[in-house]
């Protein structure tokens, strides 16, 4: 093997060993992107996890209210997520919804159901509170669904009269007819959730990802601040003395980050799909994002720190830099609601490229060969940030 | 013990923190940063969120039931030409989700058939949002109105068409309606709208992350000797440890005051009684303060202080609601919340926001007062050991 190689073997070899041996590198790159990962999958992940109890308070207690209320009861796919508690009257279920001890109420007024029965029109109402946002949502949805249902058929028993259905002047009888078959009709038309994929994509392939590109930054820093400290110690000078040409030292210390920030992905695509659940999609294609990306942190990273004098300062950068990247990249934030240009520059974030490449190979599968745009937005991050990082570097190495 | 030496100690760790630059962007810039985007993407205006929309159908009943989704306030709409692109881009997070109405909806509607539309949601947005009630809403009206439309044709033997004409022209009133009504908890006004939320949230958060970075400076002061320093000269240990305490939580009670500041200066941030953001904030300080301070004496490096501060601090400020409401969150994972003094702390914000007083928030600030008075004995004890030992 050539001298050079062998030598940036070697350093790189030390490096990793003194990153292991310091258990901050270990948290950086393993335990918090997991941790984080986790935490946001239990939070925000199972939406089927929501339960909520609602207040009923049903002045009415005749047949319509009551199929309202019986159809919650026994809805297959609402058994243990939605609970009802019948309350005296409004009041009651109104203060049960101030003190947070119920997600939302449900008032049937008395003669609900003899006014829907004789087309006066009826109101549900639903009680709300700030305190639970979502359970208000979802009482309302409920309600506005049932609502819709009930007076569906009504709708379709007074346009078929107002059409001369029942005659001119309308009869009794056929009207009486006429609304026994208005209201076995069903709605035509189901609102049904889509996957944003071919396949499901659950929320920790989301956020599996997410993670794993954040703290991909921190933990290839390690390089590029390794550089800075053994400036600082003396012993890079000691380095560039001895009889190793200058370029297997900056290739040791890049190797042993490349390896590094692989493994640290590894463990992440490793653990995730073991303990939460994620899919990270074809193994290869997989690899190929996961190259680019790691190579992307490490010429991000050293380009931020070659502006900086001390170990500290660097660490400040490459942090200021990453945070800002996934700010803009939308990481932690949702990016919809943002003007268009701040929609495209997400797009445009080397973690942005990286974390939608990877949930679009959950999301429609595909293999190498469908990730080659992202790979090449990637690397000419990575090619153009290294470069000029070398530039800047090989200056501050020799002086 | 001096205080005038103690103060003077306090007065070094600030001048330090005030003179470095890349510090004070993260202990005052990071905070509003955030404060902003958040705020901006997020809670500005739950009003209109970008919705994506296929046709997959192009009979008139679809036009109508997009025309009727673009004039609800809840959703401002995009139109897309397939479902691949527009799951793509509710993936990507783009859009906030989309709608796709199929082929053969028209079709079914008027023969008395049945069609599915499909509504996609973002698996990142964090925040809840009315879009999918505001739509299902939507689609249950125009499938009533379409059902009454072909019921009405099939009994009375008119065109379809004609019968859909008579639809809009039955009173409404004659309706089912759903009558929302807000039960307000103490005010009307909602506490996640608006910058409210994340200014309070990213004090919280950031007052937090300061005070464990902190432990990174306590660490070097030890190991370059500095502290050994002070000691040899006629300054007590109580002195050092008092100088030590009161530096960091100036710092943190000073990054409260800015961003809190700062926050209703610039973004309208409004959190409710002074008197009570005031005591929150000293009481959630020290708590932080102590948490730091501990911190600094467990770990051996500054490194290892710097690369488990942020992780830990993000980490308890998601489980604390700091990262988004503890609302829309399991309830295990909310009462799992509620073992970080972040919980307590946003627990008290909302409070204040809906009106309540200093003394409406005395539970929570007995909570976060209990952790100071658990924490404080044991950082200065440790402190002292490793000063002196």
């Amino acid at each position: 093997m050539r001298p050079l190689v062998l030598a940036a073997f070697r350093i790189a070899a030390k490096d990793l060993r003194l990153r292991l041996r310091d258990r901050s590198a270990l948290i950086v790159a393993f335990f918090a992107p997991f941790g984080i990962a986790m935490i946001i999958s239990f939070a925000l992940g199972d939406i089927s996890s929501f339960r909520a109890t609602f207040a009923v308070a049903n002045g009415d207690g005749a047949e319509f209210s009551r199929a309202f209320v019986d159809g919650i009861r026994n809805a297959p796919n609402l058994r243990g997520v939605i609970t009802l508690r019948d309350t005296a009257d409004a009041a009651e279920a109104r203060s049960l919804v101030a003190s947070g001890s119920v997600g939302a109420g449900l008032v049937f007024p008395a003669g609900f159901s003899d006014d829907v029965r004789a087309g006066r029109g009826a109101t549900v109402t639903v009680l709300r509170s700030a305190d639970s946002p979502i359970s208000g949502e979802v009482a309302q949805a409920l309600a506005t669904s049932f609502a819709a249902e009930l007076g569906a058929s009504r709708l379709a028993l007074d346009t078929a009269i107002a059409a001369g259905a029942a005659g001119e002047p309308p009869s009794p009888e056929r009207v009486a007819a006429l609304a026994d078959a208005a209201a076995s009709t069903a709605t035509p038309v189901r609102l049904v959730d889509g996957s944003v994929g071919a396949g499901p994509v659950r929320t920790a392939s989301y956020f599996a990802p997410s993670m794993a590109i954040f703290f991909l930054f921190y933990t290839v820093q390690f390089g590029a601040l390794g550089v800075l400290a053994e400036r600082r110690d003396g012993t890079l000078a000691r380095l560039l003395a001895a009889p190793i040409a200058r370029e297997a030292v900056l290739l040791g210390k890049a190797l042993g980050m490349f390896v590094l920030g692989l493994v640290s992905l590894g463990v992440m695509i490793a653990s995730t799909t073991a303990l939460l659940g994620a899919s990270w999609g074809p193994p290869l294609a997989v690899a190929s994002i996961a190259l680019a990306t790691v190579l992307a942190a490490m010429g991000i990273t050293a380009l931020a720190a070659t502006f900086a004098a001390t170990e500290e300062r660097a660490a400040g950068f490459v942090s200021i830099v990453a945070l800002g990247l996934s700010l803009l990249g939308g990481t932690f934030i949702p990016i919809d609601q943002a003007p268009p240009i701040m929609r495209t520059i997400a797009l445009a974030t080397p973690n942005g490229i990286a974390l939608r490449a990877f949930t679009d190979l959950v999301a429609d599968g595909g293999g190498v060969v469908s990730t080659l745009p992202a790979v090449t937005g990637i690397l000419a991050f990575a090619i153009g940030c290294g470069a000029v990082a070398l530039r800047r570097g090989g200056a501050l190495v020799a002086a | 013990m001096s205080p005038r030496r103690a103060l003077l100690i306090a007065e070094v760790a600030l001048l330090r923190v005030a003179r470095d630059r890349v510090a004070l962007f993260f202990i005052v810039a990071l905070p509003l940063l955030v404060t902003f985007t958040i705020g901006f993407a997020i809670f500005r205006n739950i009003g209109a969120l970008p919705l994506g929309v296929v046709e997959e159908d192009r009979g008139p009943l679809t036009r109508e039931l997009v025309a009727r989704l673009a004039r609800s306030p809840v959703a401002r709409i995009e139109r897309y030409a397939d479902a691949e692109a527009l799951r793509r881009d509710v993936r990507h997070g783009t859009i906030a989700g989309g709608v796709v109405v199929p082929a053969g909806y028209d079709e079914a509607l008027r023969t008395g058939g049945s069609a599915e539309v499909t509504f996609v949601l973002s698996p990142t947005r964090s925040a809840p949002e009315g879009l999918r009630p505001a739509v299902s809403a939507i689609v249950a009206d125009e499938a009533a109105r379409a059902q009454a439309a072909a019921f009405a044709s099939g009994h009375a033997g008119v065109g379809f068409d004609d019968a859909r004409g008579l639809v809009d022209e039955i009173r409404p009133d004659a309706r089912v309606t759903v009558e929302p009504e807000s039960v307000a908890v103490m005010s009307s006004r909602a506490v996640y709208q608006g910058f409210s939320y994340p200014a309070s949230a990213n004090t919280i958060l950031f007052i937090f992350i300061t005070a464990m970075a902190a432990a990174g400076g306590l660490i070097s002061a030890r190991k370059l000797g500095i502290d050994r320093r002070i000691l040899a000269t006629p300054t007590s240990v109580a002195t050092l440890v008092a100088g030590h305490f009161v530096g960091r939580l100036t710092i943190g009670l000073l990054q409260g005051l800015v961003v809190v500041g700062a926050g209703a200066l610039l973004f309208g941030a409004r959190y409710g009684d002074p008197a009570g953001v005031a005591a929150l904030v000293v009481s959630f300080a020290l708590v932080a303060t102590a948490v730091g301070i501990f911190l600094g004496t467990v770990l051996r490096t500054p490194e290892q202080a710097s690369a488990i501060a942020p992780p830990l601090g993000i980490a308890l400020g998601m489980l604390g609601g700091t990262m988004w409401p503890l609302e829309i969150v399991p309830q295990a994972m909310r009462t799992l919340g509620h073992v970080t003094p972040h919980a307590w702390a946003m627990d008290a914000f909302v409070a204040l926001g809906r009106g309540a007083d200093l003394a409406g928030i005395a539970p929570q600030l007995a909570v976060l007062g209990g952790f100071a008075a658990v924490l404080l004995p044991l950082a200065t004890w440790r402190l002292r050991r490793v000063l002196v030992g």
